[in-house]
């Protein structure tokens, strides 16, 4: 049996303070304990976006973060939209314009548009898609959906001020500093797994390989949060999600492949809560976070009780899901050398334009110097059990013009070692990381 | 004013759905959200094998664990371990045989998830794998036939022999569809307090879910009681496969005397519940230098799984519909379905048709490149008009909008212009526009002859409001949007006074399912019958008095007039030989075409799909805004069978259970959908409705390839059109040049 837990947060205004088991989702705890029924479990895995609900003025999906990770935060659910009998302008629209079918996924989708419409209070046709790009319908084919979010845009910022509340810290579930966390893994080493977003790992917890009750939350940490620029490099704090590396200009312009590969990410759910620790940490050879950190010599910094230590990215990972971090260890941070006029792109092939996990995908940076290539790096992922660096392709792209590129193609094919798996096949991703190797590669040239 | 039915002021009027405030609020209640006071965990433990013999099955210990009230096995059914469907082949639980993975094996109730968890754990099953079909093909060659159809009409065979004629072949496979409704399937089952049960759930069809329960529990009809929750999503997937867990739930409710709540995981949803046929088919068809179509063959195989559900009713409609709308003098179609050690495939919208239309649009453009003329003028040429017959003999007397259908979508999507421009792209990055049509008999036809009728109750209260019952579902579809129409219009009162209620199969008499795109017709015209009862009972006091609806009510009401009345709906009489495949096959039909346009990347093989235009005939549009929505919505159901979607397979498991690896479109991947909705009026029809829901999924897939091959000069046989398939057919081009000589 799970431990039980205090938790205090704001639900839509409301201040409330409850006591519940521990391995509770936020999701179960709207549903079941506080008996808001609007979110929807359609899936479970953050995949269909139905559990929706805005924390601390962002969209998450509520099925894949715990409780007591929105601790002191303030939630949104649909159920608060309406004010005193008044339908909320998204609401209003929705109806007018038909958005609504079967209905299962418009609780998620309203909360998507109204996160979005607080930001950007008029979003062009193609920030609305991508704006609830991280919730699926099946009923309406979505054109009716954009029709009503841009009915309802620009009708001024209807955005609900977030209150406050202090957090009712739920024990070591939720550490607010470093050393209070890795006294939690020093502790419990090998019992315990920390999250930060959790998108990864809740998944994998309902699929019965990793435990919901053995997990604790980092992302209260202040030391993990920042992106940071210092001399001779920039600092990534491994609590940094995925919107915010998208939003960083620091990143825009030193690292230029990371924010372009975050911005491909699942849907704007998972890039708020999804962070770079846990991309990381979670091993995947299909992450594409990593192959933009390769292609930037980019060190890990990992800390534990016992001091730190910094690892090159390419010695991080080990296998399929495999890395150096030890039980008791934490990743800190990532750190990348700045570099001056360094240019570099991340492409990548997925199954879909939204919530794709890549077939194949490729960072490549280089440093021209009077139109010659003189320093290269190529990163691939999902071609092999790891990330790889392609140092036979980085040797033959150093030699320049169109032969290099040429031999450079004829060597990445080489160095991949890709397999056939229900996303695509060995031959086809063989041949497309000489395809986006070259497209790469034409991109920063003409830069 | 008490408007006479025949001054039209609701239909055709863009109504507000009845459901949505609820659905915005996030107050409308799905079976998820419903709390019964002292309820348990259902679930059900399922077969890891595709076929074995149960040697031993225990529940002793299971029985044991803290927490669970009941386990049950086969043999604790008190009434049939049978499902009715088509055949009586689908057993509510494995009795000494599993016959696919996810078969359900013993349910078990407990007080707490966990316990359910440890209950489900500690049934002890000893399994005896045996060797399992896993392929239609084999499945055909060991007489593994579940079912089989053909239609003979004039000589085809003799007819592709003649030496004038241009003749194209091909084999098309195309793979399982999900329904991916984003609400998993599930019920709460309670006892009745007087040895009958109550089940709620997410559903189509109350009255199959009501014969499935009845049939397990071994209890009359009028014990069970059939509740249908708002329902998120169906398309035929909530048809026949709901009766399993509501019967479930049954079992568990009536063993434990508490209400039981089952409710699948997606993971089990994917991987139990009924999806779309893959299918395999086989075309030769001939036409005259001039495109004339003068004779087709095609043989039509359908991997049903391991249990027949609604296969036979599913291939039927293939077989009946394997020409498209066009006419064709000779055809002779040989059409079976076969049983595999596989999940059951069942209905899914369209039924059938999307797998032998995918085959025989593919085939057609295929012979317009031949012929060497457009495939929209090969269409015209050979379309279906009024007087003339279907491949089944019918002879179409009415209601053929089919002609205007294609000159509308081709005028709307600049067919032309594009045809001829994108033909001369040489870039990377190409577009192509392809065409594909289809029609959709309306209603059960032939085959479902008994679940043909359909009844309404509509009684009008003391204050004027009126309640409607009906045994059809709303499933998001729009149902209670457009029964609240037509009731209005055929009653003379305002809109807002009408409530539809859910479907509850104490408060009507059987209706069929919801299904076929019949229920605006068949409600539809029982409301009418109803609403004209009522009407004849009103005219006599009310008269010319030109009173508002609810004074007028109130005057029926103070001179003792009844103002409820029950319709009912019966479709004209058909006939059909199922020995020769001739007849009129159904009542209706509804017509349908695609344009689409597409972008292929050859380099990368992806398709990005830019402008779809897509033409209905639906009779009449009652409710432009819910006929554009199901239009979109089976454009994009019809774009993901096209391009991602589609089931992997290992030893009989799917492997691809979940959002992440069933790959269906999100936002970010449909394109601008332009609806064109044209009303050739079926007189049987409510006001001249006849169906819609259906036509928009199926001629998607072949506007999608014959885009691409317009794009990239390739033909693919095969669905989906992954890149991985457009890339290798890209591959297995000849070099340019030497296309031309070859």
């Amino acid at each position: 049996m799970a431990d039980v837990i205090d938790l205090a947060f704001t639900v839509n205004r409301q201040q409330v303070r409850l006591r519940t088991r521990s391995d509770k989702r936020l999701l179960d705890v709207l549903r079941e304990d506080l008996r808001l029924t609007g979110a929807k479990e359609g899936c479970g895995k953050g995949e269909c976006g139905a559990c929706t609900v805005i924390l601390d003025g962002q969209a998450v999906d509520s099925c894949l973060m715990m409780a007591y990770q929105a601790d002191g935060g303030d939630v949104q659910t649909i159920e608060g939209l309406a004010e005193s009998g008044r339908l909320h302008p998204l609401q209003d629209a929705f109806i007018e314009k038909g958005g609504v079918q079967c209905g299962i996924c418009i609780p998620g989708m309203v909360l998507a548009a109204k996160a979005m419409l607080d930001r950007d209070p008029e979003p062009d046709a193609a920030a609305i898609r991508a704006g609830l790009a991280g919730n699926l319908c099946r009923c309406t084919g979505y054109t009716k959906i954009f029709e009503a979010v841009e009915e309802a845009s620009g009708v001024g910022s209807l955005k609900i001020p977030a209150s406050s509340m202090t957090p009712a810290a739920p024990g070591y579930f939720r550490p607010r500093t470093l050393d209070d966390a890795l006294e939690v893994l020093a502790q419990r080493s090998g019992e315990v797994r920390p999250i930060a977003g959790g998108t990864d790992v809740l998944v994998q917890a309902k699929d019965g390989t990793a435990r919901r009750a053995s997990l604790f939350d980092v992302s209260a940490v202040p030391e993990l949060k920042d992106i940071r620029e210092a001399e001779d490099h920039v600092w990534i704090g491994a609590g940094s999600t995925h919107t915010e590396m998208m939003e960083s200009k620091a990143l825009a312009r030193w690292v230029p492949a990371l924010p372009q590969a975050c911005a491909v990410i699942g849907g704007p759910q998972i890039r708020n809560r999804g962070t770079l620790g846990g991309n990381l940490a979670h091993g995947s050879p299909a992450a594409d976070t990593v192959p933009p950190l390769f292609a930037a010599d980019a060190i890990v910094e990992l800390v534990s009780v016992n001091g730190r230590r910094d690892v090159p990215i390419a010695e991080f990972f080990t296998g399929v899901r495999e890395t150096v971090l030890a039980p008791d260890e934490l990743i800190l941070g990532v750190r990348v050398p700045k570099r001056a006029g360094l240019r570099a792109a991340f492409l990548r092939l997925g199954q879909r334009q939204a919530q794709a996990i890549s077939k194949v995908s490729i960072a490549v940076a280089m440093v021209f110097q009077d139109g010659r290539p003189e320093w290269v790096r190529v990163a691939l992922g999902a071609v092999a059990p790891t990330v790889i660096r392609a140092l036979e392709t980085e040797k033959a792209l150093m030699s320049g013009g169109y032969e290099g590129l040429k031999r450079a193609k004829d060597a990445v094919r080489a160095e991949v070692h890709p397999i056939d798996d229900i996303r695509s096949t060995q031959a086809y991703r063989r041949e497309m990381a000489a395809v986006l190797l070259e497209r790469a590669v034409r991109a920063l040239a003409e830069a | 004013m008490v408007n006479s039915p025949s001054q039209r002021t609701v239909i055709g009027q863009r109504l507000r759905r009845p459901d949505a405030p609820d659905k915005v609020k996030g107050t409308a209640l799905y079976i998820e959200d419903l709390d019964f006071a002292g309820s348990l965990w259902g679930g059900v433990l399922r077969s890891p094998h595709a076929h074995a013999r149960i040697r031993k099955l225990d529940t002793a210990r299971a029985r044991g664990v803290p927490g669970v009230r009941a386990v049950i096995t086969a043999k604790e059914i008190p009434g049939r371990n049978v499902i009715p469907m088509v055949q009586s082949d689908w057993p509510v639980l494995a009795q000494d045989f599993v016959r696919h993975v996810g078969e359900g094996v013993a349910v078990v109730a407990a007080d707490t998830r966990e316990a359910l968890a440890e209950g489900l754990a500690a049934v002890q099953v000893e399994y005896e794998p045996l060797p399992a079909l896993l392929d239609m093909e084999e499945a055909l060659a060991a007489g593994e036939v579940m079912a089989r159809y053909k239609v003979r009409r004039g000589e085809a065979s003799v007819a592709l022999t003649r030496s004038d004629l241009i003749v194209v072949e091909g084999t098309y496979q195309t793979p399982y569809q999900e329904h991916a409704y984003i609400e998993p399937n599930g019920m709460i089952a309670a006892p009745d307090g007087t040895g009958g049960v109550v089940v709620h759930g997410s559903m189509q069809c109350p009255f199959y879910v009501q014969k499935g329960v009845a049939s397990a529990l071994g209890l009359d009809l009028n014990r069970v009681r059939i509740v249908q929750t708002v329902t998120g999503g169906g398309f035929g997937g909530k048809e026949d496969a709901p009766s399993a867990p509501g019967a479930h739930a049954a079992l568990l409710a009536m063993a434990t005397g508490r209400p039981v709540r089952l409710i699948l995981t997606r993971e089990e949803d994917m991987a139990v519940m009924s999806k779309r046929h893959p299918a395999r088919v086989q075309v030769k068809l001939g036409a005259t230098r001039h495109g004339h179509l003068i004779a087709a063959e095609i043989d039509y195989l359908l991997d049903g799984g391991a249990y027949a559900t609604l296969s036979p009713v599913v291939l039927f409609r293939g077989t009946v519909h394997a020409c498209g709308p066009y006419r064709v003098p000779n055809v002779k179609v040989e059409s079976r379905v076969v049983r595999t050690h596989k999940v059951p495939c069942g209905a899914f919208r369209g039924f059938g048709e999307p797998q032998v239309v995918f085959a025989f649009e593919a085939a057609l453009d295929e012979l317009a490149e031949r012929l060497g003329q457009d495939p929209l003028v090969l269409r015209l040429k050979n379309a279906l008009q009024i007087g003339d017959e279907t491949i089944t003999g019918h002879r179409l007397s009415e209601s053929v909008g089919f002609r205007e259908v294609l000159e509308q979508v081709a005028a709307a999507s600049d067919w032309k212009r594009k045809r001829e421009e994108y033909a001369r792209e040489r870039g990377t990055v190409r577009r192509g526009v392809g065409l594909a049509a289809c029609y959709y008999g309306v209603g059960l036809g032939a085959m479902g002859k008994h679940l043909n009728p359909a009844g309404a109750n509509v009684v009008v209260a003391g204050d004027g409001s009126v309640t409607v019952a009906v045994g059809t579902t709303e499933i998001g579809q729009g149902m209670v949007t457009v029964l609240t129409q037509i009731a209005a219009e055929s009653l003379g009162c305002p809109p807002d006074a009408v409530r539809v209620m859910e479907a509850d199969t104490s408060r009507v008499p059987d209706s069929g399912p919801t299904v076929a795109s019949r229920t605006t017709v068949m409600s539809g015209n029982a409301i009418r019958d109803a609403a004209a009862k009522i009407r004849a009972a009103m005219e006599p006091v009310i008269a010319d008095s030109g009173l508002p609806w609810r004074e007028a009510v109130a005057l029926c009401v103070q001179k003792q007039i009844g103002l409820a009345a029950h319709g009912w709906a019966v479709p004209p009489a058909t006939t059909f030989d199922l020995a020769t495949g001739q007849g009129e096959a159904y009542v209706c039909y509804s017509f349908s075409a695609n344009v689409v346009e597409v972008e292929v990347d050859t380099e990368t093989g992806e398709t990005r799909v830019k402008g779809v235009w897509s033409g209905h005939d639906v009779g009449r549009v009652v409710n432009p805004t819910l006929g554009e929505g199901q239009v979109e919505g089976g454009v994009v159901q019809g774009l993901g069978y096209a391009l991602t979607e589609e089931h992997a397979l290992r030893d009989g498991r799917i492997l691809n259970d979940q959002f992440s690896t069933y790959i269906i479109p999100t936002p970010l991947d449909v394109p601008e959908i332009k609806s064109v909705l044209v009303e050739s009026p079926f007189p049987w029809g409510p006001y001249g409705a006849k169906g819609l829901g259906e036509t928009p999924i199926i001629a998607v897939a072949p506007a999608v390839v014959a885009a691409i091959h317009h794009a990239a000069r390739i033909r693919l046989y095969t669905l989906p059109a992954t890149p991985e398939r457009v890339w290798d057919a890209i591959r297995a081009l000849p070099p340019p040049g030497e296309a031309a000589s070859g």
